[in-house]
């Protein structure tokens, strides 16, 4: 079997949104041997064992009160041990300051992007860290919160952030967050 | 100029059919990061372009292009003034058709200490790396705010973060910002994307000139451990200009290695 380079990591707790991403990156990406992987205790051990170019791990806002923080400590201590292997995490923009947002998912997001900038810092490392931020009517249709650009962010719009970020065309980006969520991110200071 | 007349695709092209179908007018494509944008875009199957004040320099990448395939025009026109602007956009437009993707990249550095910056300076760099992208972008989206669609692409710099000696081009690069934000907001109703990409280290001629003891002191100070490449930035601006990035507007994407999260100060010597 060939080793995959990339790992989706799929903590167990989150759910049905996102579940077509994996499809979608995987025709995306073909030369990547995506694989998925929901044991967050067993990272190590893949990590180790598989040697992956990069992991993708994937964060559904909605499930932050199951999921909590021990995700994000997990993964990103874990990878801070392997510093070729570059990390995209997908989160959430709520952190931005939205209505209607719980604090957890605010307190997961804000984690998220300092947790991968502080990877991104690290001298010589040569693995990448960015965050993928989308906005939570991606995951969730009933709410109309927009930015901008009217047109809700599907899962092609995430999958096409992370083919370009994963791909050796974003070789050179590393500490950034990417907002795929019509421009949402332009009403918050956070982001100037 | 060619005398080459695009088509229009019909309403069930594909994306690769409307990138053949559109121009992608690039400023400052004669050398540098300007040029490998213009190679990239080309490549990606869009008309380009290339806008240069020196003549040979917008041939010489124009003769690049054709030769390996691509299409590509000269469009040589001083950007820091609004006439010249003008006039240029509209005569590219009567060859090519509808201006679809415009990269602000015209610009050049300035590394003076606020005590010895002159007025002029101050007004040169203004004028080159501010007013160039406002008059070229406020051309185009006559052109796109008709059509409903286009894309915005302004080459900033990391150095908009504010560093020694950069007053004046921090200032013209945090305009550049200041301006991709309010325009994303501004005209998403109409179809038109706006985004920056903001390069940290990259290797042009004028980084060639330094010594291989400052080579490696920069070097270091990326957290990846490498200088990036025109390339790098191109492959950036190549996503955001194109329909991969359609719900991304407002962004600006740091391609700096990681410098971008912190600088590690290397401090000049203080007088």
């Amino acid at each position: 079997m060939t080793a995959a380079r990339t790992i989706a990591v799929w903590p167990s707790e989150v759910t049905a949104p996102f579940d077509d991403l994996y499809d979608a990156l995987d025709s995306l990406l073909p030369e990547h041997h995506l694989d998925a992987f929901d044991d967050l205790d067993g990272l190590p051990d893949v990590l180790s064992e598989r040697s992956p170019e990069a992991v993708v791990l994937v964060i559904d806002p909605g499930s932050v009160t199951s999921i909590g923080d021990r995700t994000i400590a997990t993964v990103l201590a874990t990878l801070g041990d392997h510093p070729d292997v570059s990390i995209a995490v997908i989160a959430g923009d709520g952190y931005l300051g939205t209505d209607g947002v719980t604090d957890a998912s605010c307190l997961l997001g804000a984690m998220a992007v300092s947790g991968v900038r502080s990877l991104a810092l690290r001298r010589h490392r040569p693995g990448r860290s960015n965050v993928f931020c989308v906005p939570q009517s991606a995951y969730d249709t009933s709410t109309s919160l927009r930015g901008p650009i009217a047109q809700p962010t599907e899962t092609v719009d995430v999958a096409n952030a992370l083919a370009f970020l994963l791909d050796e065309t974003g070789r050179y980006v590393s500490g950034d967050v990417l907002y795929v969520n019509g421009g949402r991110h332009l009403f918050s200071s956070h982001t100037a | 100029m060619s005398n080459q007349t695009l088509p229009s695709p019909g309403p069930d092209a594909t994306d690769a059919e409307h990138r053949e179908a559109t121009l992608a007018v690039v400023t400052g494509g004669g050398q540098g990061i300007g040029a490998q944008i213009c190679r990239r875009l080309a490549a990606d199957g869009y008309h380009v372009a290339v806008n240069d004040l020196v003549p040979e320099r917008a041939r010489a990448v124009v003769d690049e292009i054709v030769a390996s395939g691509g299409r590509a025009m000269s469009a040589v026109a001083d950007v820091s003034r609004s006439e010249a602007v003008d006039a240029m956009v509209d005569s590219l437009e009567d060859v090519a058709g509808p201006i679809g993707v415009l990269v602000n990249n015209a610009g050049i550095s300035s590394n003076v200490a606020v005590r010895n910056l002159t007025d002029e300076e101050w007004r040169r760099v203004q004028a080159i790396d501010l007013d160039s992208a406002f008059f070229c972008t406020r051309r185009a989206l006559t052109t796109m705010r008709d059509a409903r669609a286009g894309s915005v692409v302004n080459v900033t710099s990391r150095a908009w973060l504010g560093w020694w000696g950069q007053s004046a081009y921090a200032a013209a690069k945090a305009g550049v910002v200041g301006a991709t934000r309010a325009l994303a907001v501004e005209v998403a109703s109409r179809g038109v994307r706006v985004n920056a990409v903001a390069p940290g280290l990259i290797e042009t001629p004028m980084l060639r000139n330094r010594s291989a003891e400052a080579l490696e002191r920069l070097t270091v100070s990326v957290p990846v451990g490498s200088i990036g490449t025109p390339a790098d930035v191109a492959n950036a601006v190549s996503f955001l200009a194109s329909d991969r990035a359609r719900v991304i507007t407002g962004q600006v994407l740091y391609v700096g290695g990681g410098k971008n999260v912190y600088a590690y100060p290397d401090w000049p010597d203080r007088p």
